[in-house]
């Protein structure tokens, strides 16, 4: 069975948020406005998140690239009253946006902060709505409702449907979600860890690999790449 | 089957008469609630139709005072069946006149709190999907299964014991409207007061009593758990189960201690619920704040001495940081101010301990709103610090929640008598046999010269 | 009895538990019966409708880059935006303002059809007419001025243009019978261009090969996020880190520790003003050591040592300037860097080779009135260690030879026409280097110097919002009697003009653009991936419609019917099958040929495009093109060399006044062009800061403590000449006697973006408007930074 996976090198990651840009362009993520991000509301499914230490001018930032780290024991997907979070066949954490009951119980119990409310019904000015992905996966999500990153499913149904119009088999390079497509450090690698012989799970073995907060026993499926 | 010569008791005619005749303070009490129970309803449809956007909640405080009224609500539904029935199977006597009013505080409360879920939900439509869905795996799914259970036996159980008491008022409540007398009779279920149907419902009552204190605790065990099955800082704790039970049953008393007193006032019932139960229930309060003062001290201690970085972030944000007012209040409210008036057997009277309660019950609140709100602005893996102030919306739904929560209350003693008749009666006729019995003995002894 | 009694034990338990173990019954077999469902469904099933895709390949133009683009087309929608991985600069990659490019192209803001103002200027009473009055009004404008003699008094002023656009724009005014062909590079890489002009003589802004260096150092120049290759260079660093045996390193020299800084392995913070100092003291230390590359200077390089000119004066060479004048105390003291760090990087510098020092390329970083002596001082350092054409080293960017222009031969108008001097006043007297001198534009209109100005053409250009002093800008253009203005959306600039005939975006036009960043030769292919979203058209096309209008020598000089024509006669110089150009986007010689020294190429490399100074392959220390074109200069004149940047040494008692200085620096997340009005870019806006949708400005916590001022204050940005209100944003990484407000805010938009937004609001503050216009000698640089200013708390001072 395939599990895919993601690792991201923060040493070829330059902050360049390319992937959080892509993410929203390719997933329909609705625009909040100046006053909605004032109020922390912003929905970037792949958000950089910077980490300041130290004093001037010894001063170090860390950034590290968060989307869902789509764990392989995720408490977003027990906490749900409802099962519209879950956890499919392949390992990837979903959201049934027709099931979901806006409890956001999901949204505290996630330790990494990826899973986003929507507040209101999302919003474009109309001349905006054209470039929206018309994938079905992505479309705009209702008021109310939970949504996250989704390692990009639709592009996954579209790599199968690719590969069996071609007439050959599906294979897990032929897919490839936004965020990896554009990494422009060539940062993030996606594939099948349950392959031995994929780079994600030779990455996942490097002794630079890391996941985050792994003493909560998530069992994250991202992985990262030290620094240096 | 109308016994045209019977004589009121003045108990049961004091009782009585607020169901009989209404007074224009009354009316100007239901107004003004009314007023504020309608701003709450519009701005929660106005919520409805715009979404959760209206409230102050982001990302990550995604839970704010929605749902701390459910923790509190729920908490204080630990005032009536929990205390009447620890009362009842412990005995106590003084317990008779204000077990009514306990139990209705708990009915009330559950609905209330049940309906801050649904309140607090972004598909309130989908509010039955967790029947149609469930995922048994969550605490929510408990939640809803031991507050339903809850709720069930505690209807129950304020029902049981008004049979007799419904069976009176549709014998003498002959003035009423017919309406009210046709639902009497409905709910007296024909009881005629036969020894057998007595003994019955004793023995029923007595069982309730003893069924629904396992049923309390879990409630508020597991509405703990909501917050300790996850891993935010300062939520995911053992403690949480049993600190939120004796927070609940705390601020439970002191919400009867409010309510009783108001309805003593404006009832007139002062004859019935007197100095007594002021200065027992004081006692039962003051031993809860200690306990409550003792769970929120090994609480932070415990947090304080470890190293956990984010729950140390958590819990400077709450000692020394924007939640330290918020802190402080609670602890003052919960504690000093209770602690201060209660000892003194002077100040266990009905204003004294009104004041504790109502300080009891802000501070409760505030405990509820510190449990929520802060662990939430300081995520584990936060880079920022986030702010989270309710808006008017949330402040209009508490208070139209608040104000319901007092309408039902109130309206339920308009229709049901605010005393247990039959069994203050009881207790009566139990204190007579005693004092006779008392009297005999003493005139034994003097007769034996002994 | 008994019997009963539990009998009522047993009624009253079942209803308890019955009760509860409905529900609990309901929901848990639910529960178990859904786990089944989902082991074997997923997503819920959608039925996907065929699409009509297709994906095409395109030029991106958010920036100066011009990576290659895919584009997803799904029913005449661009609805995804992906890097073209057949080109060679960002190989597939894109950045997020490419990713965000489709939210210009459907922008709301956008101008949908021509526009003319109808009362006062800049009144904002506008009536949208028809594209042939528009061109009729202005042929008949342009005209009219040339049969009066007074074709000069056009000027054209251009932001970025890309490809072809440059060569149209200068043919047509040529034609036509203007000068003033204004670039806005004095704002940006003019400095730096002639820093490698003076020094390597070649006119051109250099690339580095980061992929193969070991070393390299960045003064200023935000590499990682706003340099003229940023993707080339993203992709050379993560490759120079993880994709070769050796692991390189860089180090990151600014006033503010930016993501360049932050993700190189070395941030040195520097005092605002003075990379010269430390490029210098580096060489001290080098040359002090004798670590430099002794061959390579002593056989390609002039002036290191001292010599004598032909008239028999001794000459001060670069080695003694260095050792006297820059000692490591000394230049630690200008830089406040610590002289052992100095020593350090300058010996792993010279040790780890191939090393690259990298100027700062452009910006308002390099607006220090010292900007061009500093890119030499900076240029210096490549050849003290031999990084000259070498892999690993500095490469001159190569072109591909096209088509040539055909031949045209003005007529009389358009000989006296450009005959008269530039309205800039580029290229001679102060600023005789100087190819242009945009913000010295607004003074001399006002002045009517030299002549009175009648008509102005912006094109890419938005000085009112870009240039210091734009205030005065504004008032220029209000005294132009004609101002047109291509905009695509209406800009602060484009709001005082006459009229404006909106540009097409880069996604809906035919174009070309050259292949920079890599070395090699390339161009790459601009096509429309939609049909215009609104009446918009492509400038070139507009511009060579006019020439036809306009007739004579113009129409002659410009015989092309469509841009795109002109385009494909240009690229018809280069051989290549043009169907694989237009499916694969780019053509490129896909490798770099390094001039061997000495080498026929090597004089391709070195001392090329030389006009006053030897082309003998000779890297100049001392410019001998300086040297020739001033009149009897000081050696010091035709040195690299430090000047205390005019803006902090003028007035000590301003200093007192304003005690800090005010960096600026370009983020990733700025486009050129569609700042303020991309809602992603908007929303990605201070990735450190966590601010969106609005300015800040960064100050050292300690300077701030000082001040009574806490994140978040809203503050009071002042300096002699303007203030702006931004919140306060604490940041330990910023030099402690400096702030820094990010640049590309302060426009206003029009539309309500979100919820509970205003529609009509500026998103931030411009931090350009605190700045006061200079020009700096020789070069035609703007020198407006470092500018000093204070810093206050904004307690109900709102207004
Ligand atoms: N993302 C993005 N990229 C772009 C562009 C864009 O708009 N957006 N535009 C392109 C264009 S046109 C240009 S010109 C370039 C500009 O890009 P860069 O050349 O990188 O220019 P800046 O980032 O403005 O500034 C460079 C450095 O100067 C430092 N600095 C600021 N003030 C001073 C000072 O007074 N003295 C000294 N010594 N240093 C100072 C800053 O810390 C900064 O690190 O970027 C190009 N690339
Ligand atoms: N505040 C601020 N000022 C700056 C800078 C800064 O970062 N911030 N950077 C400085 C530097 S380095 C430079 S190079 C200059 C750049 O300054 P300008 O040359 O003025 O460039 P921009 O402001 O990027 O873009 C100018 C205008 O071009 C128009 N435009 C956009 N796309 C198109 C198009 O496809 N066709 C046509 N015809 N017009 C288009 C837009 O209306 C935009 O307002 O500014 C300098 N001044
Ligand atoms: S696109 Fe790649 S390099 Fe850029 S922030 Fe994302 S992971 Fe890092
Ligand atoms: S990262 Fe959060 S949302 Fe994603 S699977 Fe883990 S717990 Fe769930
Ligand atoms: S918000 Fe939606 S997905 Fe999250 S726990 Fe509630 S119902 Fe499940
Ligand atoms: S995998 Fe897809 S959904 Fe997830 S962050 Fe990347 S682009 Fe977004
Ligand atoms: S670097 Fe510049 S040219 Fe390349 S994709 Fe980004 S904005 Fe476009
Ligand atoms: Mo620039």
């Amino acid at each position: 069975m395939t599990r895919w996976g993601m690792v991201i090198d923060l040493d070829k990651c330059f902050a360049c948020q390319s992937c959080t840009a892509a993410c929203r362009m390719e997933n329909n993520t609705p625009v909040a406005g100046p006053d909605q991000a004032e109020r922390e509301r912003t929905i970037l499914w792949n958000e950089v998140l910077p980490f300041e230490e130290g004093e001037y001018p010894n001063v170090t930032l860390t950034f590290i690239p968060r989307p869902c780290q789509h764990c392989d024991n995720p408490p977003c997907v027990k906490v749900c009253p409802v099962q519209a979070t879950y956890i499919d066949e392949e390992g990837i954490v979903l959201v049934d946006y027709n099931r979901c009951i806006g409890c956001r119980f999901c949204t505290v119990a996630c330790p990494y902060q990826v899973r986003y409310f929507n507040w209101y019904a999302p919003e474009w000015p109309e001349e905006l709505k054209e470039h929206l992905n018309p994938d079905p996966e992505v479309a705009p999500r209702p008021k109310g409702v939970v949504e996250k990153c989704t390692f990009c499913v639709q592009r996954r149904r579209k790599a199968r449907e690719q590969a069996e119009a071609e007439g050959r088999p599906f294979n897990p390079t032929d897919f490839i979600p936004a965020c990896v497509q554009t990494c422009t450090g060539k940062a993030r690698y996606f594939g099948d860890l349950d392959d031995p012989n994929s780079l994600v799970a030779k990455l996942a073995k490097s002794p630079r690999a890391f996941r985050l907060q792994e003493e909560m026993g998530t069992e994250p499926k991202v992985y990262y790449l030290k620094q240096g | 089957m109308m016994d045209r010569t019977y004589q009121e008791s003045e108990l049961e005619r004091t009782v009585l008469s607020p169901l009989r005749q209404t007074s224009p303070q009354f009316w100007l009490a239901m107004a003004v609630l009314g007023a504020v129970f309608l701003w709450g309803a519009v701005m929660l449809v106005r919520q409805w139709i715009l979404g959760l956007g209206v409230t102050g909640l982001n990302r990550p405080v995604y839970w704010g005072i929605y749902l701390a009224n459910f923790v509190f609500f729920i908490g204080i539904s630990h005032a009536g069946t929990l205390i009447s029935a620890i009362l009842r199977v412990t005995q106590a006597e003084w317990r008779r006149p204000i077990t009514r009013i306990a139990e209705a505080i708990t009915f009330f409360a559950l609905i209330l709190g049940l309906l801050q879920i649904w309140i607090d939900m972004g598909r309130p439509e989908r509010v039955f999907y967790p029947l149609i869905y469930g995922r048994f795996q969550s605490p929510f799914l408990w939640d809803f299964t031991c507050i339903g259970v809850y709720l069930l036996s505690s209807t129950l159980y304020l029902y049981l014991p008004m049979i007799p008491d419904l069976a009176r008022m549709r014998d003498h409540m002959t003035d009423a409207p017919a309406w009210r007398r046709r639902l009497y009779t409905l709910l007296a279920l024909g009881w005629h007061g036969s020894h057998e149907q007595h003994r019955r419902l004793e023995k029923a009552i007595s069982i309730m009593a003893i069924l629904i204190i396992p049923i309390a605790v879990s409630v508020h065990t597991v509405v703990s758990w909501i917050f300790g099955m996850t891993m935010q800082p300062m939520w995911h704790s053992t403690i949480m189960g049993p600190y939120f039970v004796v927070g609940a049953i705390f601020s439970g008393i002191a919400m009867l201690f409010i309510f009783m007193t108001i309805i003593r006032r404006a009832w007139h019932l002062e004859k019935w619920i007197g100095p007594k139960q002021y200065n027992y229930l004081g006692i039962l309060l003051l031993v809860m704040s200690a306990f409550w003062a003792y769970f929120t001290l090994s609480e932070y201690l415990t947090t304080g001495y470890g190293s956990i970085i984010h729950e140390q972030e958590v819990l400077h944000a709450k000692l020394s940081e924007e939640y330290a007012p918020w802190f402080w209040a609670m602890l003052i409210c919960n504690f000093v101010i209770p602690f201060a008036i209660l000892v003194w057997r002077k100040g266990r009277t009905p204003t004294g301990t009104f004041i504790a309660a109502l300080a009891i019950a802000v501070g409760m609140w505030i405990e509820r709103f510190t449990i929520v709100a802060p662990s939430l602005t300081r995520p584990s893996l936060g880079f920022e610090k986030v702010l989270y102030a309710p808006t008017i919306t949330e402040v209009a739904i508490t208070a139209g929640s608040v104000a319901f929560f007092a309408i039902l209350f109130l309206l339920f003693f308009k229709i049901f008598p605010a005393i247990s008749v039959w069994e203050v009666e009881e207790g009566e006729a139990i204190e007579v046999v005693h004092r006779q019995a008392e009297a005999l003995a003493r005139q034994k002894a003097i007769l034996t010269g002994s | 009895m008994e019997k009963v009694s539990r009998r009522d034990f047993i009624k009253i338990g079942a209803t308890v538990t019955a009760a509860g173990a409905a529900v609990a019954a309901a929901t848990g077999t639910r529960a178990w019966l859904e786990n089944r469902a989902i082991a074997v469904g997923s997503q819920p099933a959608v039925a996907a409708a065929p699409l009509d895709e297709e994906w095409v390949v395109t030029t991106c133009a958010m920036c100066p880059s011009g990576c290659g683009l895919k584009v997803r087309v799904v029913n005449g929608k661009a609805v995804k935006i992906e890097g073209n991985p057949l080109h060679p600069l960002n190989q597939g990659v894109c950045c997020l303002r490419g990713q965000a490019a489709l939210e210009a192209l459907y922008s709301p803001e956008r101008l949908p059809r021509p526009r003319r103002q109808m009362g006062e200027r800049g009144s904002g009473d506008w009536e949208e007419i028809s594209w042939d009055d528009a061109l009729a009004l202005v042929a008949q404008k342009l005209t009219d001025l040339r049969q009066k003699g007074l074709a000069h008094t056009v000027a054209f002023m251009y932001g970025d243009t890309r490809g072809q656009m440059r060569g149209l724009i200068h043919r047509f005014l040529a034609a036509y019978g203007s000068p003033n062909a204004i670039a806005r590079h004095s704002l940006d890489e003019q400095a730096a261009r002639l820093g490698m002009f003076l020094t390597q003589g070649v006119n051109g802004i250099p690339v580095y090969d980061l992929a193969q260096a070991n070393y390299a150092v960045a003064f200023g120049g935000n590499l990682l996020e706003a340099s003229r290759y940023v993707m080339g260079y993203l992709g050379t660093l993560a490759f120079m880190r993880r994709g070769r045996p050796v692991r390189g390193k860089l180090v990151a020299v600014h006033p503010r520790l930016s993501l360049t800084g932050a993700k190189a392995d070395e941030w040195v913070p520097i005092r605002p003003g003075t990379y010269a100092a430390l490029a210098l003291g580096m060489a001290n230390v080098i040359i002090n050591s004798k670590l430099y590359d002794e061959d390579f200077v002593r056989d390609f390089t002039f002036g290191f040592e001292d010599f004598t000119d032909e008239a028999g004066n001794l000459h001060m060479g670069f080695k003694r300037l260095v050792l006297e004048n820059y000692p490591l105390d000394r230049v630690s003291a200008i830089t406040g860097v610590p002289a052992e760090i100095i020593a350090r990087i300058a010996g792993e510098f010279a040790t780890n080779r191939p090393a690259i020092a990298i100027m700062p390329t452009e910006p308002y970083g390099m607006a220090a009135g010292n900007s061009l002596y500093t890119a030499m001082a900076v240029h210096a350092l490549n050849a003290l260690v031999g990084s000259i054409d070498t892999p690993g080293g500095v490469l001159v960017q190569r072109f591909p030879t096209l088509a040539d222009w055909p031949a045209f031969s003005p007529d009389e108008a358009a000989r006296t026409g450009l005959s008269q001097p530039r309205i800039d006043g580029a290229g001679t007297g102060e600023l005789p280097l100087a190819l242009s001198a945009y913000q010295n534009v607004a003074a001399n209109i006002l002045a009517d110097q030299p002549y009175p100005l009648n008509a102005l053409f912006l094109y890419n250009a938005n000085p009112v919002f870009d240039a210091p002093d734009g205030a005065q800008f504004a008032q220029a253009l209000k005294k132009v009697p004609f101002v047109v203005s291509f905009a695509s959306t209406l800009d602060e600039s484009a709001a005082h003009a006459d009229l404006i005939l909106p540009a097409s975006t880069f996604l809906e036009i035919w174009g070309d653009d050259y292949l920079e960043g890599t070395g090699y030769a390339g161009v790459s292919l601009r096509q429309p991936v939609v049909e215009p979203v609104h009446d918009t058209r492509n400038p070139g096309d507009v511009l060579l419609a006019l020439a036809g209008m306009v007739g004579g020598p113009v129409a002659e000089a410009l015989p092309w019917q469509s841009y795109r024509e002109l385009v494909e006669y240009r690229l018809s110089g280069i051989e290549m099958d043009s169907e694989k150009f237009r499916e694969n986007g780019v053509w490129s010689e896909m490798v770099y040929f390094h001039a061997q020294p000495g080498s026929p190429a090597w004089s391709r490399v070195v001392g090329r495009d030389r006009v006053n100074a030897p082309q003998d392959g000779r890297f100049d220390f001392f410019s001998r093109e300086l040297f020739n074109l001033l009149d009897t200069p000081p050696d010091a004149a035709c040195l690299p060399h430090f000047d205390e940047p005019p803006t902090l040494a003028a007035n000590p008692s301003e200093a007192a006044a304003y005690p800090f200085v005010l960096v600026t620096q370009t983020l990733i997340t700025q486009p050129r062009g569609w700042d303020g009005i991309i809602p992603t870019l908007q929303e990605c806006y201070g990735l450190q800061a966590n601010r969106k949708w609005s300015s800040w400005v960064e100050i050292n916590p300690r300077a701030a403590a000082g001040l009574g001022i806490e994140d978040g204050d809203l503050v009071w940005v002042e300096s002699p000449v303007g203030r702006v209100l931004v919140p306060a944003r604490l940041y330990e990484g910023i030099w402690p006697n400096a702030v820094y407000l990010p640049p590309g805010q302060g426009h206003r938009t029009l539309t309500r973006w979100g919820r509970g937004s205003p529609d009509n609001g500026v998103v931030g503050a411009n931090p350009i408007q605190l700045l006061t216009n200079r020009t700096e000698p020789l070069s035609g640089q703007v020198a407006a930074v470092p500018t000093r200013v204070r810093i206050y708390k904004a307690e109900g001072d709102l207004t």
